[in-house]
Order: structure tokens, then C-alpha cells, then sequence
């Protein structure tokens, strides 16, 4: 297992050197930002921060949540002081890691306190007494709570997941409202206004991470739903904000009333609501040696992947299923030309997500060669586990850039025993493999297994040559290939072969080690199916270039003709309690299906209701309206405000790809 | 025994309380002009076209003894010579051309209905008897019922009220609910529009509510033909006369049969 220098425990050299360097330009960012203060508004601070953007280079690692329960718990001055105060425990770089922290947090309420007094100049006395607390003291009412939320949120570069909010305030919310220092509607008001500057922070801008996970249980498996969970859902509901995101923690325990309104916002068809079943997710977690305690705190970060809030950072790889098809079919090369090609997608990327060993693939024998399925079965998991072993083994360093020091100060044991935030005694990472395209890639090795190799009605080398053209020529194969068994449909031929590589990889990957020596989490995602759908060349279920590939563990588009139980039950035989990573199935239901019903939302809650009984894992319910789809991509100028969900987030229709708007029509037709 | 069904439908929302698995019997008494089941009229198998999987490749047009088949840039099926003997369908190699029904046993359609067992539960569902008339194969729709309330079940049967009312009285005790369909209550119009008279239906209606059972009437509505005033406030006073609390639903019509009628080869008579 390589360790590069920064997992240290300690805070090493050449580490310090660059937070020092970043640090400068950290404050000098800092005092960029001008006092904002809006008499109309409850809450100070500017809507965005100044240059803001919302994947700034170099970023502060964004897969990565403010510690918020911290910063809550002991306000900017107390992490100030604390600071201070450790630093004469430690020597050298250590010393000066605290005194760097101390001095960024000072900033911070120096620039607190000209609120105050901005805010005092205006009269607004309100804004003036939060401000000047929150400039010497932890939070002690929920208007300071919020505002402290505000002031932390804008104060960072760039965006990252919000976490559990609803129980983050509730302790602020419920002592407030208990000794009558606010009112319910007074409370309302502020949590507006939170809400409505997530949205104006996004922008429109899409995917900007700013996801919140309400709800959720403890680890004695009691409910913490709050009034704030009902508050912010129903806000939510009102307005027709994209942002935050919501992401809803559910188990066996749920309240009835909160299940009714996740049904009530997936109706409204944006997709925006997101639901965790807790009840696989925290027990799966246990596995992979996370304390329950901190188990209980996971939450949603950017995608569906997983994050443990306020104990440290999540970061992934990914490989892909389907194309491992392809690498087996054409002896370890790719069936896609030059700039279509995986390998010039990877070189176009400035980021680590597909690496060279992984879209080159491993040379193996001819496809003609393999005289039985069993043959072929082999030769793919070889692919497949070489790809995997080539991914997880390449060094892995997402932390080039060294954690700020403001949310490296919210993180446990920072400021108490000066440890590297990326140590693992000072954090609980989460590192994942994903796999994409599990849906069509068992497709693929059913149609195979079916067509060449039980009734042997396609010749391997006409499948090849088929495949080659794209279908172009040969359509009696493509219509057989079409016809082959299917992935969501609860047919067990393929459905087994869905199961056997989630399996599989499952085992693979849990026997690779992250840089703190735990199991390596595994996830059935795809967060580049847009992409995929390109890059990879015609498949042998039928699918051409281009058509789009299943997203996560979603049936390929258009393939899954028994409606939404079929589709579930088939996602329900994969063992997704083994990818607590992020197991993601979209469901897509035609509005036109639940038109004329008594009662859609009850439809949509037992849906949601059988999804967790079965053991899924996450799931994302979006009722689409093909034909309106097609109308807004014809005119766009009359469908501004259509929201629809891409992946980890929900967006602008129109504001799509021509790409990914293609791929919401055809998954809006399919079942 | 085996009956004869043209489809298993599954995540079944409109007929009957819950998610459903609504299975369609082949075979009807009546010969609606505005059937939304063109596929299950006939109580025998037919030859159905599914154009959309056809690859052109002439088999069929070269093989049709009655010259079903014709080519016009596609091929295209008309059913008017057809007497499904079944040669194209066991030449097609895609699928394009297959049967409309087929003969399974209750096991095997209870089989494909429990697969969605955890929905019924959660939602209140069960198995909806459609068509088709089920009653018309009465010991099979018997045999299914049987064996649904053996799985304990809720079991909705979706009837056109056509058949003898001692069907009704063998299958009642294992029916939680009747979807019972009521189109005309004038009898001549009844007879010009369906070929049969509505006076057996009304009377089962009557009867079957003096039973006491669970019965939820559905009237269609067919613009032009069973939407005027005149005929749904007749169907409800006399709903009424039955029972007093007997629900009424009115289905609206549903455009998408037309494509059913091309699929069998068939001129749909409301064009």
C-alpha cells in the first residue's frame, strides 16, 4: 500500500509550506468581500462570494463538507482560541499549522465584527446584536445559528455538500422556541431565507454540490425527523428552486406524514428528492469498519455518493462495465474511432476518473477463440478485474491541493491535537470505486450468451462485424440482439448475470485497501453515462453508438417494458447493501401512466416503500412527460422553468447538452 | 386447465384499488364498435403484426397461403383473408408476426401475478380479471380466483355483466370486487352498438347487488355514443333503483387503441 507523504498524522514540510503560500492568498481572498447588508433581508453576508465560482482552481477540496456541527458547537472565536491556545502545546510545524488557523479565524470575525458595526450604522439592531455575538462567542439563538450557516457557507471557495441541516439548527430551533424567543413563523422566516440563498448562491448553475440530507435515524435506530425536516420540505415544495438539493434519509421507522411529502415532490416531476434507505446504507457502513456513531452521520454528498459529515472527505474513481464488454470482444482494444474513442476522452480530462490502463484495457484472446459462454464469462471478469486492480493500485493523490485552513479547523482533532486533516486518526474518509453500466452491460453477455453460444444463431465473427459497422448493414442481428432478454423486465437470465458481476466486483474491490487501510467502498454509478453512451461503440444487446447506456443500476433506456415493479424487483435482486457507496436507481415513470389514478402520490410511496423493504439502496423517482420534453427541446424559449434531474442534481431542461436532453427523452419513453 | 390470455399486466394503477397485476382474457360476448381490447374480441388465437420489429426481409410475404401480406415500401398485414393458420408466424425470424394470446395455466399466470407480491401488500392491490370477459371461461376464471384467494389475494374481476347469472353465482364468494362495465342503458342502442342487448347485464347488475358485494360500476365514455346526459343519468338511477351505495366511475376513452386495430390487421370502425 503506497502512502504519499501528506497522510501523515503530522503535518509535514512540504505540506505546511503550501498552506502557508495558500493561506496568504486564502485572507487576501477573504477581505475581497464586501459588507453586504440588505435592510429587506434577515440574514447579512452577500449571496455569492467574490470571484466566486463553483469549481474554482485550485479548489479547496469540494468533496469535502464543513465540519458545521463544530463550527456550531464552539462559533468562529472558539476555534480561534482554541486554536491559540493548542498552538503553545505543539512546536514547529505543528505550531505554526494552529497559529496559521488562528489567524485565518481571527480574519474571519475581524470581518464579522465590520458587519456589526456596518449594521449599526443602518440601525439595524437586529442584524447588529447577531453579528457582534457571533464575533465573540458561539451561537446561542437560532437566528445566529443561521447566520453563522450563512457566514461559513460564503466564507469558503467554492461549494461543497451542506449535510444534515435539519440537525445541525434543530437544537438552536427547539431551545428558542421553548423559552418563546421566537415564534414557529419567526423561525419559518429565516430558514426562507437560508434556502432562498443556496438557490441564489447556485445561480442556475446546475451542479454545484449544495446538497442538504434531511432526516435520517440514530444509531439506536430511533427516528430524527424534526419540525425543521417538515419545514424545509415544505419551503421547498412552495418554490420552485433547483437549489439546495434535497436528499432524504428514510427508514423503517419514517414517519408516514414525511413519506407523503417526498411523494408529493417527486410528483412534481423534477426529480429533486432523492431518498437513502438508511436501514441498508448505516448497517452496510458497519461492515466497512466506520463507528456507528459516525455511521449515523452519513450524508449525501455530490452525486449519490456517500460522506460522513463533519469526519472528513469522500472521493471516488470509476470504471465501467459495458466497455469492459467491448475490451473482451475486440482482445483487450476498443471498438470506437479515434476522437470517439474512451482513450482521447480520458486525454481531454484533466482529471483522474478514467486512466490509461483502465480505457485501454487488457489484451486477451480472441473473442473467436472462446469455444464456450463459460469461455467468454471468464475472459470478461478478467477484463474486468484487471481494470479494477489497474484503477485501485494507481497512487492516488486527490489531495494535491491542501485543505483550507477554515474548513480544516471544523474537522475532528485539528484544532485540539494539530493532525493533518487528511490523517486518518484525525478523519473518516470515504473512498469508492464506482462501476457504471451494469444494466447494459448484462444485456450484452445475455444477448451473447442466448445468441451465439445456447441457440448459436449469430456467428461470432457476424456479431463482430456487426458490431463493427454499428449496425449499419445487419439488421436481422440487431433485431435479434434487440430481442434478447433484457435488464429490468424480472426475468432471471439476465437479471443473474447482473447480479454475478455486482458480485464480484463487490469482492474485488473490498480487498483493496485506502491510504488509511480500510476496505475500499464500492458503488453502482455511472456519473458519466452521457459520456459513456459515446464512447462506447455498438453493443451486443442491440444498443447503437450513441444510444444511451442504463445510468447507475437503471435499466438501459427504453429496454424495460414491464413498467416500475419489474424494474425494481430486477435492482432489488443485486445485493446493493454491499455498494453502500452510492447504488443509485433512477426511476422514470411516464406521467401519462399514473394519469386518471385516484390517488399517484400513494402509488409513488409504495414504490418508494417496496424499494426499501427489498434492501435498495438510493433511489430517485422522476415523472417525466415525453412529449413535453420534445416540445421544450423544439422551444426552448417556452420551457425556462422545466426541472429535470441529471445525476446528482436537478436542472434547467433547456440549459442541457443536446446530449443529455436526448438522454432524458429516451429514459422518459422507456418504461 | 389453461385459458386463454392476451396479456399479464403488471404495475397495473386503473382497475381496482393498490398496484395490480391485471391479467386480459381472451374472448368476449359483446362486439363493442369502440373496443379498447380489439386483441381479446375473439375467443381464438389471432396473428398480430408488430410492424415496428419487422426487417423487411419477405418471408412472410412469400410464404402467406392467403396473400395476408402485401408490400408497399413495408410490409403490411390485412386480416380480412386470414385464417391464422399460424405459417407466417412460424417463419418470422424476428417476432414481428406472433399470436395475440396464449394458452397458460393458472399456476403459470399466478406465478407471473405473485412476482409483485410486496406491492399488493404495501399498497393494498391484488389480481384484476380483465378482458375480454373472464366469465366467458368460467372454469378457468374460477380456477385463477381459487387460487389467487389461496395466495390471500384481493381479487377485482372487471366484467362486462354478460353471462349467466350462475357464473356469477360460482365465482361471487372469491370476487373482493366487481369493476362492472355499463355502457347504454337504452336496449335497442345497446344491441346496435355492442350486437347484444343489455337487459341479461342489467338484471345481473340487480342481482348481484342484492348479494351484497362490493361492486364499483364503470361507464366509458365514448364521445358520441355513451357521453350524452341523457344515457349516464339514466345508468345512475338506475345504479341507484339497485343499490344506494354503488360507486360510479366514468373511464375516459383512450386513444391508443387505434393502434391495436393496425397491429391486428383490422379497420377500426370509429375512423
Amino acid at each position: 500500500m503506497k502512502t504519499t507523504n501528506n497522510c501523515n498524522i503530522k503535518v509535514p514540510d512540504i505540506l505546511i509550506q503550501r498552506i502557508t503560500e495558500d493561506t496568504e492568498r486564502y485572507i487576501e481572498w477573504l477581505k475581497k468581500s464586501d459588507t453586504v447588508i440588505d435592510s429587506n433581508l434577515l440574514l447579512a453576508g452577500p449571496f455569492q462570494s467574490p470571484e466566486y465560482s463553483v469549481w474554482p482552481r485550485p479548489h479547496d477540496n469540494f468533496h469535502y463538507p464543513l465540519g458545521m456541527k463544530k463550527l456550531l458547537n464552539l462559533g468562529f472565536s472558539g476555534i480561534k482560541s482554541k486554536a491559540w491556545k493548542n498552538a503553545s502545546n505543539f512546536h514547529g510545524n505543528e505550531r505554526l499549522y494552529l497559529r496559521l488557523i488562528h489567524r485565518v479565524y481571527a480574519v474571519i470575525i475581524h470581518i464579522i465584527e465590520s458587519y456589526a458595526m456596518a449594521a449599526k450604522e443602518k440601525r439595524l439592531s437586529d442584524i447588529h446584536m447577531v453579528c457582534r455575538s457571533l464575533s465573540r462567542r458561539a451561537p446561542s439563538t437560532f437566528h445566529e445559528a443561521c447566520q453563522l450557516y450563512w457566514f461559513a457557507t460564503v466564507f469558503r471557495i467554492g461549494t461543497s455538500t451542506i449535510g444534515r441541516i435539519d440537525q445541525h439548527l434543530y437544537p438552536f430551533y427547539r431551545k428558542d422556541l421553548k423559552s418563546g424567543l421566537i415564534t414557529e413563523a419567526e423561525g419559518r422566516k429565516l430558514v426562507a431565507e437560508l434556502l432562498y440563498r443556496f438557490e441564489m448562491r447556485g445561480g442556475g448553475r446546475g451542479d454545484t454540490l449544495q446538497n442538504i440530507t434531511l432526516s435520517g435515524r440514530n444509531a439506536a435506530g430511533k427516528d430524527k425527523t424534526n419540525e425543521l425536516t417538515y419545514m424545509i420540505l415544505e419551503l421547498m415544495l412552495g418554490n420552485q428552486y433547483i437549489e439546495p438539493k434535497i436528499n432524504v434519509r428514510l427508514h423503517k421507522k419514517s414517519p408516514g406524514k414525511l413519506l407523503d411529502m417526498i411523494s408529493r415532490f417527486q410528483l412534481t416531476g423534477t426529480g429533486l428528492c432523492t431518498v437513502f434507505n438508511d436501514d441498508t446504507i448505516v448497517e452496510g457502513l458497519k461492515k466497512y469498519r466506520r463507528p456507528e456513531k459516525i455511521s449515523d452521520d452519513y450524508c449525501a454528498d455530490g452525486c449519490s455518493e456517500i460522506i460522513l459529515d463533519g469526519y472528513g472527505e469522500t472521493s471516488f474513481r470509476y470504471i465501467d462495465c459495458v466497455k469492459a464488454v467491448e475490451h473482451t470482444l475486440f482482445g483487450g482494444k476498443e471498438n470506437v474511432p479515434g476522437k470517439k474513442s474512451m482513450q482521447y476522452y480520458a486525454s481531454t480530462q484533466d482529471f483522474v476518473d478514467i486512466n490509461p490502463p483502465v480505457s485501454e484495457g487488457k489484451k486477451t484472446e480472441s473473442f473467436l477463440s472462446m469455444k464456450t459462454f463459460e469461455d467468454f464469462y471468464r475472459a470478461y471478469l478478467s477484463q474486468l478485474k484487471y481494470q479494477i486492480d489497474a484503477m485501485l493500485s494507481a497512487p492516488y493523490n486527490s489531495n494535491e491541493n491542501p485543505m483550507r485552513l477554515f474548513t480544516a479547523a471544523t474537522m475532528p482533532g485539528v484544532i485540539e491535537k494539530a493532525l493533518n486533516p487528511y490523517s486518518n486518526k484525525a478523519c473518516w474518509h470515504t473512498y469508492g470505486l464506482f462501476i457504471g453500466s451494469l444494466g447494459t452491460a448484462a444485456n450484452s453477455i445475455a444477448a451473447i450468451k442466448l445468441l451465439v453460444y445456447e441457440r448459436k444463431l449469430i456467428k461470432k465473427e457476424v456479431l463482430l462485424e456487426a458490431l463493427k459497422d454499428n449496425f449499419e448493414k445487419n439488421s436481422l442481428v440487431r433485431r435479434l440482439c434487440l430481442d434478447a432478454p433484457k435488464f429490468g423486465n424480472d426475468d432471471n437470465y439476465v437479471d443473474a448475470i447482473a447480479i454475478d458481476i455486482a458480485r464480484r466486483f463487490a469482492l474485488w474491490v473490498k480487498k483493496h485497501k485506502d491510504r488509511t487501510g480500510r476496505p475500499i467502498l464500492s458503488g453502482l454509478y455511472n456519473h458519466l453515462f452521457h459520456h459513456t453512451a459515446y464512447y462506447v461503440g455498438a453493443t451486443p444487446d442491440g444498443r447503437k453508438n450513441g444510444d444511451p447506456v442504463g445510468e447507475h443500476i437503471s435499466p438501459t433506456p427504453g429496454t424495460a417494458l414491464k413498467g416500475p415493479t419489474s424494474i425494481i424487483n430486477s435492482v432489488s435482486k443485486i445485493r446493493t447493501a454491499e455498494h453502500i457507496f452510492g447504488s443509485t436507481l433512477h426511476l422514470n415513470i411516464p406521467l401519462v401512466s399514473l394519469k386518471g389514478t385516484p390517488d399517484p402520490e400513494a402509488i409513488l410511496k409504495h414504490l418508494t416503500l417496496a424499494f426499501m423493504i427489498n434492501g435498495g439502496c438510493v433511489i430517485n423517482i422522476n415523472i417525466l412527460d415525453a412529449e413535453q420534453l420534445i416540445e421544450a427541446q423544439k422551444h426552448p424559449e417556452k420551457y425556462h422553468d422545466l426541472v429535470v434531474r441529471v445525476w446528482g442534481f436537478s436542472y434547467y431542461f433547456v440549459g442541457l447538452s443536446r446530449e443529455m436532453q436526448d438522454h432524458v427523452i429516451a429514459r422518459s419513453q422507456s418504461e | 386447465m389453461n385459458g386463454l390470455i392476451t396479456n399479464i399486466q403488471r404495475f397495473s394503477v386503473h382497475d381496482g384499488p393498490g398496484i395490480r397485476t391485471t391479467v386480459f382474457f381472451k374472448g368476449c360476448p359483446l362486439s363493442c364498435l369502440w373496443c379498447q381490447n380489439p386483441e381479446a374480441m375473439s375467443s381464438r388465437p389471432e396473428v398480430i403484426f408488430h410492424s415496428e420489429q419487422c426487417i423487411a426481409c419477405k418471408t412472410c410475404l412469400r410464404i402467406c397461403p392467403k396473400k395476408c401480406m402485401a408490400w408497399e415500401g413495408i410490409i403490411s398485414f390485412k386480416s380480412d383473408n386470414c385464417d391464422q393458420c399460424g405459417i407466417c408466424i412460424n417463419n418470422c425470424p424476428v417476432n414481428a408476426l406472433r399470436w395475440s394470446s396464449e394458452e397458460i395455466s393458472a399456476r403459470e399466470v399466478l406465478n407471473e401475478v405473485m412476482k409483485d407480491r410486496v406491492y399488493y401488500d404495501i399498497s393494498g392491490g391484488g389480481i384484476t380479471l380483465s378482458g375480454g370477459e373472464p366469465l366467458q371461461q368460467s372454469d378457468f376464471c374460477h380456477d385463477l380466483l381459487k387460487k389467487s384467494k389461496k395466495e390471500k389475494l384481493h381479487t377485482a374481476l372487471d366484467t362486462s355483466g354478460y353471462a349467466p347469472f350462475k357464473t356469477f353465482e360460482l365465482i361471487m364468494p372469491l370476487v373482493d370486487l366487481f369493476l362492472f362495465d355499463i355502457k347504454l342503458i337504452d336496449p335497442q342502442l345497446h344491441e346496435r352498438y355492442t350486437g347484444l342487448s343489455n337487459v341479461p347485464i342489467l338484471d345481473n347488475l340487480f342481482r348481484l347487488c342484492q348479494e351484497g358485494k362490493k361492486i364499483i360500476v364503470r361507464i366509458p365514455l365514448i364521445p358520441g355514443f355513451t357521453d350524452s346526459k341523457k344515457n349516464l343519468s339514466g345508468i345512475e338511477s338506475f345504479v341507484k333503483q339497485c343499490s344506494t351505495g354503488i360507486k360510479i366511475e366514468r373511464i375516459p376513452y383512450n386513444p391508443l387503441m387505434k393502434n391495436k386495430y393496425h397491429l391486428l390487421g383490422r379497420v377500426n370502425m370509429m375512423d
